[in-house]
């Protein structure tokens, strides 16, 4: 037990709660380690926000155990939450509110906190303190959550939708910005829609659905696990049937582009075999061919179909 | 305390940024003040020797506890919450009790400005009789008074879904106040069962023990109104914290 909470920062154990009829979360069982970022991934409802509720003390299990740095979540709650800080979506925030204003504000409610102004400058922060949050855009908006999230100086740190709405810039400074966390050595925990997100910035990922944890490892292995290679794609001839395409062996997907045609497949070799064949018999040329590494995208859409089906 | 203080301090600076919400607090009652008080100012009041004015100037200092509860505290936490900002205090160590103090510190604050402003006016248009034992025991009545009368607006605020919602709710609670504790006109005037129906609403005994320690009546005289204050200020209390909410229902 006691090396347990050294390497780990958050523990579940069997972990259930339920809102009347439905159960929400069923029977969970991880653990985050200390220093890592850690990612949860899931369709809408599938239960990622009751976890992390039940982690953050806000809502009490029915069942099972949560550990989160060697103290109860729920007996503990209050003193938690001065060692761990948040990061909701930006509308969390009084759009009259000044920058300098909230950092004071925030500051003031935690017996440890952070230098407000290394803070403010280490996120750019210090030529907006005089502005109103609602005159930012989406990035500086979420830079500011960033900082009240940081003002007590956490050892653990909860991201909702960390790059929700942000364009392709804002959204690299903010994986920088999550990076250099993990760089001073804080746990972080990120649920995310965006499979891309997840694989490029966490250690770790659980995916859950339907309220239980149906895998969890490294983005990599994830992936693996689907079989390395497996998106063939190509320009789109003009003269091909899209249901002859979708039949061809051990396609599992189709992607249908006026430009660009994309199969997915469980057994590369052999549905390359049958395309060319295809290709020959119909007279027209595989051209432009292009094969992709699965990402988190099929694992994700992998893991929920499957869970799907079981419960069909 | 900190937290509290720099909390009442950040919602008083964002409720001064919003112009238009001071308007139940220091436009309304000068305007009810000016119409009331140019009709019936210098007629002769319920009690010999006085004028009408004299009575309607401590009725209308604790309407404005009652406006402020129901309109602006209970708005102003609808807004509040609505915009998700609690959700965010409740993932930092801010307690449910910070956030009600801060908003109930703002509500006393504007209390006692409207009550400066009614006074002033009331002098400068009527040379009202003031004394400083009545004004003092006045805001001894008024500041009790908001206990019960914030925690009925705080507690509206954890029905309300929205603040279109609120205001609704704000008014329903308001007028029948108004006209039922003899604020705008004296009770003797209404129907029989009204005034036993004034009699079960706490505004009318707020309203009877300002207007007699205005007239320098003690303290010790209104045990009836003390007493239904305190009950009033405990249910009020109680209500605030069970109906608190951190979160919109949807």
């Amino acid at each position: 037990m006691e090396a347990n909470t050294l390497t780990n920062a958050i523990s579940l154990s069997q972990v259930r709660k339920r809102y009347g009829a439905v159960d929400a979360v069923r029977e969970m069982t991880f653990d985050v380690r200390r220093g890592e970022i850690f990612g949860i991934v899931g369709p809408n409802g599938a239960g990622k926000t009751t976890t992390i509720e039940m982690i953050e003390g806000l809502r009490t299990p029915d069942g099972g155990r949560i550990e989160v740095l060697g103290l109860d979540a729920t007996r503990h709650r209050e003193a938690l939450k001065h060692r761990y800080g948040v990061l909701l979506q930006s509308t969390s925030i009084p759009g009259r509110a000044k920058v300098g204003e909230l950092l004071r504000l925030f500051s003031s409610f935690y017996r440890r906190t952070a230098d407000a102004g290394q803070l403010a400058r280490s996120l750019h922060l210090e030529d907006k303190l005089q502005s109103s949050y609602k005159s930012l855009s989406g990035g500086w908006k979420q830079r500011v959550s960033l900082a009240l999230a940081l003002i007590n100086d956490p050892e653990i740190v909860f991201l909702d939708e960390p790059s929700m709405g942000l364009d392709p810039n804002a959204r690299n400074e903010m994986w920088e910005m999550i990076l250099r966390m993990r760089g001073e050595g804080r746990t972080i925990v990120v649920t995310t829609h965006y499979m891309e997100e997840a694989q490029a910035l966490c250690d770790r990922v659980a995916v859950i659905d339907k309220g239980a944890l149906v895998a969890l490892d490294t983005p990599r292995k994830l992936i693996a696990r689907l079989g390395g290679a497996r998106r063939i794609a190509f320009r789109n001839p003009g003269k091909v049937s899209r249901d002859r395409l979708s039949a061809l062996p051990h396609v599992i997907q189709t992607e249908w582009g006026d430009e660009e045609i994309a199969l997915h497949s469980d057994q590369l070799d052999l549905t390359l075999k049958y395309l060319f064949r295809m290709a020959d018999a119909e007279d027209w040329i595989v051209s432009e061919l292009r094969l992709g590494e699965a990402t988190m995208n099929d694992v994700f859409s992998e893991l929920t179909l499957q869970e799907r089906r079981l419960a069909q | 305390m900190n937290t509290f203080l720099r909390l009442a301090a950040f919602d008083f600076r964002l409720y001064l940024r919003d112009g238009l919400t001071l308007f139940w607090v220091l436009i309304y009652p000068i305007v009810m003040l000016l119409i009331f008080g140019q009709i019936f100012g210098n007629q002769p009041g319920v009690i010999e020797g006085t004028r009408y004015i004299d009575s309607y100037v401590p009725a209308l200092c604790v309407m404005s506890v009652l406006s402020v509860s129901v309109f602006t505290l209970q708005i102003n936490m609808v807004t509040y919450r609505e915009s998700g900002i609690l959700r965010r205090f409740r993932v930092t160590p801010v307690k449910r009790w910070n956030v009600l103090a801060s908003h109930a510190l703002q509500g006393l604050c504007l209390v006692l400005a409207g009550a400066a402003e009614i006074l002033i006016v009331a002098k400068l248009v009527w040379n009202l009789d003031m004394s400083a034992a009545g004004i003092l025991q006045l805001l001894v009545a008024m500041v009790f008074g908001c206990i019960g009368f914030f925690g009925l607006g705080f507690a509206l605020s954890g029905l309300s879904a929205s603040p279109g919602a609120a205001s609704g709710l704000a008014m329903i609670f308001f007028f029948p106040m108004l006209f039922l504790s003899g604020i705008a006109m004296p009770l003797d005037i209404f129907p029989t069962f009204l005034q036993h129906i004034a009699q079960w609403i706490p505004m009318t005994h707020f309203v009877a023990l300002a207007q007699g320690v205005w007239h320098g009546e003690s303290l010790l005289h209104f045990g009836l109104e003390w007493s239904v204050l305190a009950g009033f200020a405990v249910l009020g209390l109680a209500l605030a914290f069970w109906l608190f909410r951190w979160e919109s229902r949807s």
